[in-house]
C-alpha cells in the first residue's frame, strides 16, 4: 500500500464522517475559513504570490531587525511589547513592495553590490529564482548565487544578519526526509568596495576531511568562530551546551545567531553520515512564524528550554530517585514557539500521561513483561517529544530520557537503535533501545 | 437558495444547478483546490471538473450533506491531479507534507503492495474511524480528507493548535497499528 492509496482511499470514507466534521464546526468558524483569502499555503502558492506573500514579509521582518543593529534599514512599526504584529509586518512588506517607498529606496542606495556565498547540497533552479527575486526585490543588485539540487521542496526560511560585514540569508529547506541547509554570505562591506564572489558546493558523501578542514580554515580567517569537525554520526549537533540551539536551527524557524553551529546531515536511508561544517553566526535571537512575523526570543523566556530542562530533570530526579521515568517539564511560552519546544502542551493536560497516571496504570494493569513495558513505553512516549514545525507542517520527534536521567535519547537515527547523548563522556552513541532500559516492543517503521 | 432546492435542481436536470452550487460553495471548493493545487488554472479546472462531476453524481446519489460533498468530490479530483502534475514536476508543499504526515501510518515503500483492494481499505478505514473519538475522528477528517491545516482545524474546532497537532499524532499512531494489525501493511 502506497500514501498516495491511502490518501485516495480517505476520499472514498463513509459521507457520514465528513458531514460530521462538517457539522461539529460553528457556521460561524466555517465562515471565517470560506470568506479566508483564496490562496495556498507555501508550496501552493505560485511564485509571485509566495515571494509577495511570503518570503518578502520575512526578509522585509528580518532585514528591519538588523537595521536596529546595522542602522541601514529602516523598521516600520513595533507595538508596545516590541512584537512585531501581523499589521507591522504588512506595513513592512508594503514598503517592500513599493519602489517608490522611502523605505525601498534607502535600502537601495544604502546596500552596496553583493556577492552572496553559497554553501549548498545540491541544486535548485527554483528556490534559486526565489533568492533572486528577494534580494532584487530588497534592492540588492549584482547579486549571484548558485543553488544545485532538483528535488527540494519549497520550505524556505530566510533570515538575514549583520554577519561580520554585510548580510547573510540563511535558509533551509527540506528534501523529502532529508533536510538542506543553505547559508549565504554577502562578501564585501558595507560601502560595497570589496566584493568578491566565492561559491562553495558541498557534495553528499564526497566531502573529505581534508576539504571541511579547508572549509573551516576559511570560516576562520573570515572571523567565525568555527570549532571542530566530528565525524561522530549524527543529525545536527555541536556541544551538549548548545543542544537547544542546534535543535532550534533544525527547527528552521530559529535563529539564534551567537553561537557556533554545526550543520550536517545523514542519509536517513543508510544514517551515512554525509557532511558537516560549522560556522559562527552573530546577532540575537529571533523567532520567524509563519506569516514572518519576528519576535524576539526573549520575549517568551528568560531561561533557554535547555536550561528548564535540565533544571526539571534535576527536581524530578531529586523527588523520585527511583523513578524510571521523568517528566518534562512544559512552559507554556515554549508552546508559542513556532521552532522548537520540549515538552507537554499546556491544554492538552488531557491527553498526556503524566507519571502519577502511568503509576497508576502500573498498578492497575492486568499486563505483565514485555506487554507491560511495551504499554509503559507506549505513555513514556506520549510525555516526551519534540516539538519541530516546519512551513505548515509540524512533526514531533519523540525524546526519551533514561532511567538515570544521564541520557537524553532521540530516535532521529530513525530505526530501534536509539542515538543518545551521554552526559558524562559527552559522546554521542547508537544502541538498541533495550540497551538503555527500555524493554518490549518498539515500533520502529 | 438552499441546499435541497439546488439538489433538486439537480435531479431535474437543470444546469443552473451548477450556477447555484458556484454561488454557494465556489470558495468552499477554491478553498479545498488550492489546498491541494499550486496555480489558478489548475484550481479552475479542478473545480470545473468536479462540478461536472457533481452534475453526473446526482442523480443518483442524494447527499446527505450537500457541503461535504462538494468539498470531498473537489478534494478527490484536486488530488487525482495533483498526483498527475507530480508526476511532472514538483508541486504544493502541503500537499507533500500531508503525504509525509500519512506516511507515519504505512511503510512508504511503493514496492510493498503495488495492488490494493480499495473498497476494502475504504472500508477498513471506515471501521477504523469509528474507533475515534468525536474530536480525533472529525480533526483526522479535516486533515487528511479535507486537507486543511492545522491552524484552519484550531479556528474552526476552537481548538489549540497543540491540541491538534497531539491529537493528530496520536491518530496517525493509532491508524498504523490498526492498519498493521488488519494486515495492510
Amino acid at each position: 500500500m502506497t500514501k498516495s492509496d491511502l490518501l485516495t482511499a480517505l476520499g472514498d470514507i463513509d459521507e457520514k464522517y465528513i458531514c460530521k466534521a462538517f457539522e461539529k464546526a460553528s457556521a460561524e468558524n466555517v465562515l471565517i475559513l470560506d470568506e479566508r483569502e483564496t490562496k495556498g499555503r507555501v508550496g501552493a502558492m505560485d511564485k509571485k504570490k509566495y515571494i509577495k506573500n511570503k518570503i518578502v514579509p520575512i526578509v522585509a521582518v528580518a532585514a528591519s531587525v538588523i537595521l536596529c543593529v546595522g542602522s541601514l534599514i529602516y523598521i516600520t512599526q513595533r507595538n508596545n511589547d516590541d512584537k512585531i504584529t501581523p499589521q507591522d509586518n504588512s506595513a513592512v512588506t508594503s514598503q517592500s513592495e513599493s519602489e517608490q517607498s522611502d523605505s525601498s529606496t534607502e535600502i537601495s542606495e544604502s546596500t552596496p553590490d553583493c556577492v552572496y556565498e553559497v554553501f549548498n547540497w545540491g541544486d535548485n533552479e527554483e528556490f534559486a529564482e526565489h533568492i533572486y527575486k528577494i534580494v532584487s526585490d530588497k534592492g540588492f543588485v549584482n547579486t549571484t548565487y548558485k543553488l544545485q539540487d532538483g528535488t527540494t521542496e519549497e520550505i524556505i526560511y530566510l533570515y538575514e544578519f549583520d554577519c561580520i560585514e554585510g548580510y547573510s540569508l540563511f535558509s533551509r529547506y527540506q528534501t523529502g526526509s532529508n533536510y538542506v541547509y543553505s547559508f549565504y554570505r554577502k562578501n564585501g562591506d558595507r560601502t560595497g568596495s570589496a566584493t568578491n564572489e566565492i561559491t562553495m558546493t558541498w557534495e553528499i558523501g564526497t566531502e573529505s576531511q581534508s576539504a571541511l578542514q579547508s572549509k573551516i580554515d576559511y570560516y576562520n580567517s573570515q572571523g567565525y568562530a568555527v570549532n571542530e569537525i566530528s565525524n561522530m554520526p549524527g543529525y545536527y549537533y555541536v556541544d551538549f551546551d548548545e543542544f537547544q540551539k542546534v535543535m532550534w536551527c533544525e527547527a528552521g524557524y530559529y535563529f539564534e545567531l551567537q553561537f557556533p553551529v554545526s550543520v550536517g546531515r545523514i542519509n536517513t536511508s543508510t544514517h551515512a553520515y554525509t557532511g558537516e561544517y560549522l560556522f559562527s553566526l552573530k546577532k540575537s535571537q529571533y523567532i520567524i512564524d509563519e506569516s514572518g512575523n519576528a519576535t524576539e526570543l526573549d520575549k517568551y523566556f528568560s531561561e533557554s528550554p535547555y536550561e528548564l530542562f535540565q533544571k526539571r530533570l534535576i527536581e524530578l530526579q531529586t523527588q523520585n530517585p527511583n523513578e524510571p521515568i521523568v517528566e518534562l517539564t512544559y512552559n507554556d511560552k515554549l508552546g508559542a514557539l513556532s521552532g522548537y519546544g520540549i515538552g507537554i502542551p499546556q491544554g492538552n493536560e488531557e491527553n498526556v500521561n503524566s507519571v502519577e497516571q502511568i503509576k497508576e496504570f502500573i498498578n492497575n494493569t492486568d499486563l505483565a513483561g514485555e506487554e507491560l513495558d511495551a504499554a509503559i513505553l507506549d505513555m513514556v512516549y506520549d510525555l516526551y517529544y519534540i516539538k519541530i514545525e516546519m512551513g505548515s507542517g509540524v512533526y514531533w520527534d519523540e525524546l526519551l530520557i533514561d532511567k538515570d536521567g544521564k541520557h537524553i535519547v532521540t530516535d532521529y537515527m530513525g530505526t530501534a537503535r536509539y542515538r543518545y547523548y551521554d552526559v558524562a563522556t559527552k559522546t554521542y552513541c547508537s544502541v538498541p533501545l533495550s540497551e538503555i532500559g527500555f524493554h518490549g516492543e518498539f515500533d520502529d517503521d | 437558495m438552499n441546499d435541497k432546492q439546488i439538489i433538486q435542481m439537480y435531479w431535474q436536470r437543470n444546469e443552473n444547478a451548477i450556477t447555484e452550487t458556484l454561488k454557494i460553495y465556489g470558495n468552499l471548493c477554491k478553498n479545498t483546490a488550492s489546498r491541494i493545487l499550486s496555480t489558478p488554472e489548475d484550481i479552475d479546472e479542478c473545480i470545473n471538473d468536479a462540478l461536472l462531476q457533481v452534475w453526473n453524481s446526482i442523480p443518483p446519489t442524494k447527499p446527505l450533506n450537500f457541503a461535504a460533498f462538494i468539498a470531498t468530490i473537489t478534494r478527490n479530483t484536486a488530488l487525482n491531479k495533483y498526483n498527475h502534475i507530480k508526476r511532472q514536476k514538483r508541486s504544493s508543499n502541503q500537499v507533500q507534507l500531508i503525504y509525509d504526515e500519512i506516511s507515519d501510518c504505512i511503510h512508504t515503500s511503493e514496492d510493498i503492495e503495488s495492488e490494493v483492494n480499495a473498497r476494502m481499505l475504504t472500508d477498513a478505514l471506515d471501521k477504523f474511524l469509528d474507533t475515534l473519538s468525536d474530536d480525533a475522528q472529525t480533526i483526522f477528517v479535516q486533515r487528511y480528507v479535507l486537507m486543511l491545516s492545522i491552524s484552519e482545524i484550531a479556528k474552526l474546532y476552537n481548538y489549540t493548535e497543540s491540541k491538534v497537532k497531539v491529537t493528530l499524532l496520536r491518530t496517525r499512531k493509532n491508524l498504523r497499528k490498526y492498519l498493521k494489525q488488519e494486515g495492510w501493511i
